[in-house]
């Protein structure tokens, strides 16, 4: 795939600032997203995987304009979105949209489904009334909902239907990138199956571009085509998918991918063990972020951040065992 | 091997405004000595009411109101206060899946493990706290004797769980309850708290129940296993037999719906629909609306009688395909 990227990120931060004291003076800044480069393909599904702290939503929500830019770019369909009005943001922003984590807790519920749905088009007074609620109702077939359950409240549905209205929500755009915030991981086993194939249909009917952000690794095998692996702000690890997962390079690839459980009781194996906790983002040491947790820690980590070493083709891990390779 | 936690016909309801809710609905499980039994469901499943049962632990409008728990041939459901107190904790221990919320935050997670000690055990006050500075050491607590003093909000959510762990083995009890022990937790931390679980319940031949909604975690750790559906125990087998030749429909679509690790299946199998609700519960078989087994064999039996749990080569199953079959 030679084809311009859909979506290009160049060096992107963005950081919180650390207060304290009375005058709530800046003491540090905690690193949430931290010099962040790579590009996503228009069509392809990019993997965006990290364990809890390592920044994988602020880096969504950044990506949305959500949050601010420290510094870097983030362009859209070759316009840079950064320093952009926020008038021009906002209808920018119906062809980039998100899915949330927990359906209960994105559904406003006091409010009828159909017009959460509808929401979007309202704002950007898209087709009259008439064609907005068409268009819904259009929409709850597609997600697999029965259009006459649009006057109803998120209450009256299960987990997985009110997941499939908050896809609907974010699809009625027609959206070309939409990025999933660990969209299966409040559902139960039985239905998140059933969402996993729905967005794999819908990316292919829609054509869409995702960014899928999720902590299992086994739901991002099956869904993406390439993976980037995040720790303490920090991309360590992009390769296309296969690549990735029969030869990861990073030390913090292996091990995430060492520790998911077996998939039966024959495969029961004994692990080599990450030591110790994710460490606190703020005032971290310098050198590589994963030194205290890295199995094979050299001197030289504790010194310099590696760069990114690109190795074969389209595998790219920051870490300077690599250097060599 | 003895049963050592036998529950029989569990029947734990809610009374809520819009009727009587079934939450367990006639539950069978045996505990053996030093095993691990997983106990899987998904939400709704009645699995961590069951567990909280054994315990007696259910709050109002929660109630059980038929069947029989025994631990080591004692009813626990007729003990007094005083016995209760000795069995939790002293025999019987739990851990809960969000283990921040359930330690104390305003004494020092030492003083937590020496309390207990002291409560129950006649030991003094230096001996209490060796004891727990070593257990912290067990459980893999770095720098234990000054974690000593310290407070649940100055720990991870890994650390918590370890200190969740060794107040719960404090007393060495015969069997641990542990609720969706690493549900809260990152992957990596979570291989770590499988580890520790496994040698701890080994080294000291605590039996474990496992309650989880992940068949990862069973397949890691369990021995048998009950897999649970609406309240009821729809299949009961070792773990080998249950990953390699599942019987029940619902386990098979389970197990089928996983994605697994190097599959890359184009497609996942899902089981279609949703579990039902307490309120509209189906009348016979309560999978039977989601049933595939049930709909390519066009039976008619599975919406009008409720189908038994039926003792087979390996276990026990609950359908009416299987029934026919044998």
């Amino acid at each position: 795939m030679t084809s311009q990227p859909l979506l290009s990120l160049r060096g992107l931060s963005a950081y919180f600032p650390i207060k304290s004291g009375l005058m709530q003076k800046t003491t540090g800044w905690i690193k949430a997203v931290d010099d962040i480069t790579f590009d996503v393909k228009p069509g392809e599904t990019l993997g965006l995987v990290g364990e809890s702290g390592c920044g994988k939503t602020t880096l969504s929500r950044t990506i949305l304009g959500l949050r601010a830019v420290q510094s870097g770019s983030i362009r859209f369909d070759g316009e840079d979105l950064t320093g952009m009005s926020l008038r021009d943001l906002v209808s920018k922003r119906r062809d980039m949209q998100l899915i949330f984590q927990d359906p209960n807790a994105s559904l406003d519920p006091k409010r009828r489904v159909g017009a959460t749905v509808r929401a979007g088009l309202d704002i950007h007074r898209i087709g009259t009334v008439r064609e907005r609620d068409e268009r819904v109702a259009e929409m709850f077939a597609r997600v697999g909902l029965d259009p006459s359950l649009r006057n109803r409240f998120p209450h009256e549905f299960s987990g997985g239907q009110r997941q499939r209205i908050g896809i609907a929500r974010a699809l009625i755009m027609k959206p070309r990138f939409v990025i999933c915030d660990e969209p299966v991981s409040a559902l139960d086993v039985s239905v998140q199956s059933q969402v996993l194939n729905l967005l794999k249909d819908l990316q292919e009917e829609l054509n869409l571009t995702y960014l899928f952000v999720a902590h299992n690794l086994a739901v991002v095998e099956h869904m993406v085509d390439r993976v980037a692996v995040m720790y303490l702000g920090r991309i360590v690890e992009l390769a296309d998918r296969d690549e990735l997962f029969d030869r990861p390079q990073h030390p913090y690839t292996k091990a995430l991918i060492d520790a998911i459980p077996a998939a039966t009781p024959a495969n029961r194996r004994h692990r080599a063990l990450l030591k110790g906790d994710i460490p606190s983002p703020a005032n971290l040491p310098p050198g590589c972020p994963f030194q205290a947790r890295c199995p094979s820690v050299m001197s030289k980590c504790k010194e310099k951040m590696p760069p990114d070493f690109v190795t074969g083709g389209n595998h790219r891990v920051a870490c300077w065992l690599a250097e060599d390779t | 091997m003895t049963a050592l936690l036998e529950i029989e016909n569990l029947q734990t309801h809610f009374k809520t405004e819009g009727g009587v809710v079934r939450a367990v609905d006639g539950v069978d499980l045996k505990v053996n000595e030093g095993e691990v039994l997983g106990i899987v469901g998904e939400s709704g499943s009645g699995k961590t009411v069951t567990a909280l049962s054994a315990l007696r632990l259910v709050d109002e409008p929660g109630k059980i109101v038929g069947g029989s728990i025994r631990y080591d041939g004692r009813d626990v459901l007729s003990m007094n206060k005083k016995e209760l107190t000795q069995l939790r904790g002293d025999r019987i221990s739990m851990i809960f899946q969000q283990p921040r919320v359930c330690l104390n935050p305003v004494i020092s997670i030492g003083r937590q493990i020496t309390e207990l000690l002291k409560q129950h055990r006649d030991i003094s006050s230096k001996e209490a706290r060796n004891t727990a500075i070593s257990l912290l050491n067990s459980v893999g607590i770095p720098d234990a004797e000054k974690r000593f003093s310290a407070y649940a909000h100055e720990l991870s959510g890994g650390q918590a769980q370890r200190v969740m762990i060794a107040i719960a083995l404090a007393l060495k009890p015969r069997v641990l309850i542990a609720d969706e022990p690493t549900t809260a937790l990152d992957v990596t931390i979570q291989a770590q708290i499988i580890e520790l679980l496994r040698e701890l319940c080994r080294e000291m031949g605590t039996a474990l129940v496992l309650v989880t909604h992940d068949l990862g975690v069973v397949a890691e750790l369990a021995d048998r296993v009950a897999v649970m559906y609406a309240g009821q125990v729809v299949e009961e087998t070792d773990v080998e037999t249950l990953f390699s030749n599942p019987q029940h429909p619902y386990t098979q679509g389970l197990l089928s719906s996983m994605p697994v690790l190097g599959q890359r299946a184009e497609r996942l199998t899902a089981i279609p629909g949703t579990v039902p609700k307490p309120s509209d519960m189906p009348p016979a078989c309560r999978f039977a609306p989601r049933c595939k087994t049930r709909i390519s064999l066009g039976m008619d039996i599975c919406n009008q009688e409720p189908p038994q749990l039926l003792r087979t080569a390996k276990g026990s199953v609950r359908c009416w395909a299987i029934e026919g079959a044998s």
